[in-house]
């Protein structure tokens, strides 16, 4: 093989792509509104700090004699943090018909009736709380109840505590030996709080960050263009050629159908890679993205591997597409269709944790998403060679059948083409 | 003659359709040998395989001493198609810098010999501007001088000429004639009579596949047309039929051909036929627009060969 042919195809079909308005719409800003868009509209700013719950409250406690009251409640809302963050905005009403009315409005999240006596109440026994969750959404309701249980369940701690230490002092300590105190001590706190659990959080650092889930999807937008552009310059590779007059000229140059072709998948190659490219700065410098590579480190260069890997299996299946379509236009809307369709439904660009089951299915048996899959878990999350190896020798095998089977369809193409 | 291109019972079919029959003609260096006949007359097709685009069933080429698959001898060819195979999106130049790198030509080289080729064809005021903004004439000017960048032996043109206006065409035929060259074959395919007579040293001339004439212009009218036409024209076209009756009682069938409401007589003495028609044709009440002399065409050594004409003359 000549590499001026195979050069002249690259420059020619490189220059061509670029200039074409469309191509460059679909190819580099069309991902770049996604990205855009997730961003700043579906995670915006903030997004991955904890919530803050608005909530109003009612206090009819008069117990001023007490050390616990409602006011003591209302300042350990006001107080309540979680990683620096307050968790509740809280609101005073002087009625709970007007507390309720905002509730239902959606105003606030939910509300809290501080009975009369719940200071003397708390301080001499049990005492009650009349908790409102406004219901707009199952979710928001279950996080709505659930922080509210947990910061009850905290407070009513810390009371007990209080109360046991208070209780404590009333044992004459001349009379009871020490050992004695500490075990009815324990008991006490027994009683109060059975089962004292603690809680760990172990959840991947990089999947809470909004930095990683922009990565996440930087690396989803250059799936999704690969999958339609692929298709779509797989499939229009000769066809576009041969409705353009130029096929028969090219072959009837010193130019072999392996030049043709080989030029042809190295130019989408290129197309593609530069596409790539414009995505991950764009990803990283305007939407913030967090995508780490470094050339020093081996197992990131499974991303650009990967990424040549994936370019390589949409233009074979662009190929497998060719033998379906008659024109170049019908060929694009085809790919454009199939293209985001796949990418929608291979876990590509929506995380494949919100399919239902049988949807998964899809996703983990389709190589393209082994292979952006494999990016991710490299220079997004981190992860080491061989905890993607097996998504790097599945995508690239693929790849290779799927582009052997696509040079073979090209080379039918051409002799069928050319006889027509 | 030193040949430059041998074809020898070159067939080719597709289905059920033989594109091409049978053919063989030599083409020597130095000559532009034309191919003329009507669409789907099988030109294309055996422009394709003289080009190495497409293998023949059987028959076979030899081109500049050898295969046209090697790809030695395909550096030394070119084929200008029909339709411009231009890139819209690319200027003429980036045009011409493609095509010759096809042919190894690369570089500097590559761009000096667009550059003349561009001024040749009279496009420097476009050699940067894109194809797309081209008129049809540049276009097929730019095709031309696409296929001249590796200063080809062997020139392919298919159809050089069609859809443009009179005044292209000339310019194309002058562009044509300079490059003709001694140690340069020229194979042209065309359904213009004017062009193929203005253009070839000898013809070709080929209907359903088959070549069914061939040689020197003057010597294929002499062998298949006559001396002399003369042409008759009616007021009405309904009297064609009753003037050609008319004249078969004392001339041969096959010298009359009637064709669009008029009738061609061929003759080698038309100073005595010519008032004798005119007499004739008055005498059974045929009103004659017009009647007169004139050479044969090659469409007449078509016409008299087929019986069909290869096509309404342009321009």
């Amino acid at each position: 093989m000549r590499a001026s042919a195979i050069k002249a195809f690259v420059v020619k079909d490189f220059k061509e792509t670029f200039r074409d308005k469309v191509a460059v719409f679909w190819m580099i800003a069309w991902p770049l509104i996604w990205l855009v868009l997730t961003a700043y509209i579906f995670i915006p700013p903030g997004t991955d700090r904890p919530m803050t719950m608005r909530i109003g409250l009612v206090n009819y406690d008069v117990s001023p004699g007490f050390p616990v009251n409602g006011s003591i409640l209302i300042r350990a809302l006001e107080e309540a943090e979680y990683k620096g963050v307050k968790l509740f905005n809280v609101k005073i009403y002087e009625d709970k018909a007007l507390l309720l009315e905002d509730i239902k409005r959606g105003r606030i999240d939910a509300g809290i009736i501080i009975p009369e006596n719940f200071g003397e109440n708390l301080t001499l026994g049990q005492t009650t709380l009349e908790v409102y969750v406004g219901a707009r959404s199952i979710q928001s309701t279950q996080i709505n109840r659930y922080m509210l249980e947990r910061f009850i369940e905290e407070f009513s701690r810390v009371v007990s505590e209080e109360k046991i230490a208070w209780a404590m002092k009333f044992i004459p300590g001349e009379y009871v030996p020490l050992e004695v105190l500490e075990v009815v001590e324990g008991f006490l706190r027994g009683l109060a709080k059975p089962v004292n659990a603690t809680f760990t959080e172990v959840l991947p650092e990089a999947l809470i960050s909004r930095e990683a889930w922009i990565g996440w999807y930087t690396i989803g937008a250059i799936g999704m263009t690969m999958l339609y552009s692929g298709l779509n310059i797989g499939s229009t590779a000769l066809l576009e050629e041969r409705q353009r007059g130029c096929l028969h000229k090219i072959l009837a140059s010193p130019t072999t159908p392996s030049e043709l072709i080989f030029g042809k998948i190295l130019s989408g190659i290129l197309s593609l890679s530069i596409t790539s490219v414009a995505i991950i700065v764009f990803g990283v410098f305007v939407c913030g993205a967090k995508i780490h590579w470094s050339p020093l480190r081996a197992e990131h260069w499974i991303a650009p591997i990967m990424l040549l890997v994936l370019a390589s299996l949409t233009l074979g299946m662009g190929s497998i597409l060719s033998l379906m379509v008659k024109s170049v236009g019908g060929a694009s809307n085809l790919s454009t269709s199939l293209g985001l369709m796949l990418a929608f439904l291979t876990g590509i660009w929506f995380p494949r944790e919100w399919f239902p089951a049988w949807m998964r299915i899809l996703a983990d048996y389709s190589p393209a998403t082994w292979a952006v899959d494999a990016i991710r878990d490299v220079i997004v999350f981190e992860a080491g060679l061989m905890e993607v190896v097996h998504y790097v020798i599945g995508a690239a095998l693929a790849a290779l059948a799927v582009l052997a089977v696509g040079v073979m369809i090209y080379r039918r193409m051409l002799k069928k083409y050319l006889e027509k | 003659m030193r040949v430059a291109v041998r074809v020898n019972g070159l067939t080719k079919r597709f289905g059920d359709k033989t594109a091409v029959d049978k053919v063989s003609f030599n083409v020597g260096f130095g000559e532009v040998y034309g191919l003329l006949g009507p669409n789907g007359a099988g030109k294309s097709t055996l422009i394709s395989m003289i080009a190495g685009v497409i293998e023949p069933d059987e028959g076979t080429i030899e081109v500049l001493g050898g295969e046209v698959r090697d790809s030695e001898i395909r550096a030394k060819i070119n084929y200008c198609p029909q339709n411009p195979a231009l890139y819209d999106d690319l200027t003429g130049l980036e045009n011409l810098i493609f095509y010759s790198s096809l042919y190894g030509i690369t570089g500097r080289r590559a761009l000096e010999k667009a550059r003349e080729l561009i001024k040749r064809v009279g496009l420097e005021g476009y050699a940067n501007k894109p194809v797309k903004i081209y008129s049809g004439g540049m276009k097929k000017r730019l095709n031309l001088a696409a296929a001249l960048m590796n200063e080809p032996r062997l020139l392919i043109l298919d159809e050089p000429t069609t859809g443009m206006d009179p005044q292209m065409r000339r310019e194309v035929w002058q562009l044509l004639s300079e490059i003709k060259d001694s140690d340069r074959a020229i194979i042209i395919s065309t359904h213009y009579m004017d062009e193929a007579e203005a253009l070839s040293d000898r013809v070709a001339i080929m209907d359903s596949g088959r070549i069914i004439a061939e040689g020197k212009t003057e010597d294929l009218k002499r062998s298949y047309a006559s001396k002399s036409v003369i042409s008759i024209e009616f007021f009405n076209p309904d009297d064609q039929q009753k003037a050609r009756e008319a004249l078969c009682r004392y001339l041969e069938p096959r010298d009359i051909v009637a064709i669009n409401g008029s009738i061609r007589v061929y003759s080698e003495d038309p100073d005595t036929l010519l008032p004798q028609i005119s007499l004739d044709l008055f005498k059974v009440g045929v009103k004659i627009a017009s009647i007169r002399v004139v050479k044969p065409t090659l469409e007449d050594v078509f016409l008299r060969l087929t019986g069909r004409r290869i096509m309404e003359v342009e321009g």
